[in-house]
């Protein structure tokens, strides 16, 4: 899992404000989702795979993406198929939407580390608790799962078999009451600090020219809709 | 159970979020700054949770615990899963990011009912438990359901609605046990909410 919150090395668009890739990627995500129509979803598409490929990511990194989303794809599509039979054509636009919005958003996490991610979100007046929330998320996601594997090995060590199916419920438990108890010594750590309940941030870098220029082009995504 | 992408038309995903966001708003109102880190330990949990497979009828399933988090953080909760499900979003491609509010009002209101069946009085703690725990994943189950159904997937989904209520019943009893658990080794947590 930890691998996850790493962004991909090389990616033509680290360098740009995270603002305006949150706002360009999720609105061309939000435009090939509202793709009425095949012939509109191909030029989508193809203007898609343009950003990705100017993006400078791998084909492995694509084909991995992809490969995420396709149980569930695939199934929907096929429920659809079933349904709608012979007409094929809204099995295979639920499949380019959803390869489509993988991609795009696929992107933001490629080329933004988490806590960047997470200003973002704060700069662009997501609700405090969220953004605050995720802060946390991110910081003690990977701490927990350490802890896990630490239960999991005492465990090992002590009876050196599988636990009972049953027998989940109270390591679960175990879990929720240990991050329970750091959550209120990080609380206490916190607040004596001066913390407010707001994520404190620097003040934000000016927005430049190709940050304008990243989410406009994205945002283009929507044009072909507008000739559907 | 997570809805991704492409799946459901923008409008139900425009109001999923309106109302999600709304609800995080409302549940989520004069938190205190001590309140945050607990709920964003609460939230650090069940992401780690969520990607613990549980071996099941020879298969493995994954948790959700949404029962078990609306027993413990009761409207709170609503802004937990809310950012849980934003990170499998945006990390393991577990469910969308424009279906996020779909996603997490389904799984919110989930939490909800398990929080409010939670308080029923005059039953023991496994009993309440177990059911809160059920209908914790077994409302989102059926909301989803509902919502391919009503979105012209047909009538197919009846069947997943049958395998889900497996995984609802293995929550039910993982939660009875959790929450066992739980009031002999921290009772205070089960009366905060």
């Amino acid at each position: 899992m930890s691998g996850a919150f790493v962004p991909v090395d090389g990616c033509r668009w680290a360098t740009l404000d995270s603002r305006a890739k949150i706002v360009g990627l999720m609105g061309a995500a939000l435009a090939i989702s509202a793709a009425p129509a095949l012939p509109v979803l191909g030029v989508q598409l193809a203007l898609a795979g343009a950003v990705v490929a100017g993006s400078r990511l791998s084909l492995r990194w694509v084909l991995q993406r992809c490969a995420l989303v396709t149980p569930f794809a695939a199934m929907m599509a096929a429920f659809l198929a079933f349904e709608r039979a012979p007409d094929y054509g809204p099995s295979l636009l639920v499949l380019g939407k959803a390869y489509g919005s993988v991609l795009v958003l696929g992107m933001l996490v490629a080329s933004t580390p988490v806590p960047e991610l997470v200003a973002g979100l704060e700069r662009l007046r997501v609700p405090s608790v969220l953004v605050v929330t995720a802060s946390f998320t991110y910081r003690y996601a990977q701490l927990l799962e350490q802890e896990w594997a630490r239960m999991d090995r005492a465990r090992l060590s002590r009876s050196g078999r599988t636990p009972r199916q049953l027998a989940w419920g109270p390591r679960l438990a175990a879990l929720f009451v240990r991050s329970w108890d750091r959550g209120e010594r990080v609380a206490a750590a916190m607040t004596s600090r001066g913390f407010t309940g707001r994520l404190p941030l620097g003040p934000a870098r000016a927005l430049h020219a190709g940050d304008y220029a990243f989410a406009a082009g994205l945002l283009l995504l929507a044009l072909p809709l507008l000739f559907a | 159970m997570h809805i991704a992408d492409g799946i459901l038309p923008p409008a139900w995903c425009i109001a999923g979020h309106a109302i999600s966001l709304g609800a995080v708003a409302l549940l989520g109102r004069r938190v205190e700054p001590w309140e945050v880190a607990r709920m964003g330990m609460l939230s650090a949990t069940s992401f780690v949770v969520s990607m613990i497979h549980f071996p099941l009828l020879g298969t493995s399933v994954h948790l959700g615990l949404f029962g078990l988090t609306g027993i413990l953080l009761g409207g709170r909760a609503f802004a937990v899963i809310f950012t849980t499900l934003l990170f499998q979003a945006l990390l393991f491609q577990h469910g969308g990011l424009l279906s996020l509010g779909v996603n997490a009002l389904n799984m919110g209101l989930g939490a909800l009912a398990a929080s409010f069946l939670w308080k029923t009085p005059g039953l023991p703690d496994p009993v309440r438990g177990a059911v809160a725990g059920f209908a914790g994943t077994y409302i989102p189950a059926l909301l989803m359901v509902a919502e391919f159904q009503a979105a012209g997937y047909g009538k197919g989904f009846a069947a997943i609605a049958a395998v889900y209520l497996a995984v609802a019943v293995v929550e039910g009893a993982l939660t009875a046990t959790a929450v066992t658990f739980v009031r002999q080794a921290k009772p205070a947590l089960l009366e905060s909410r």
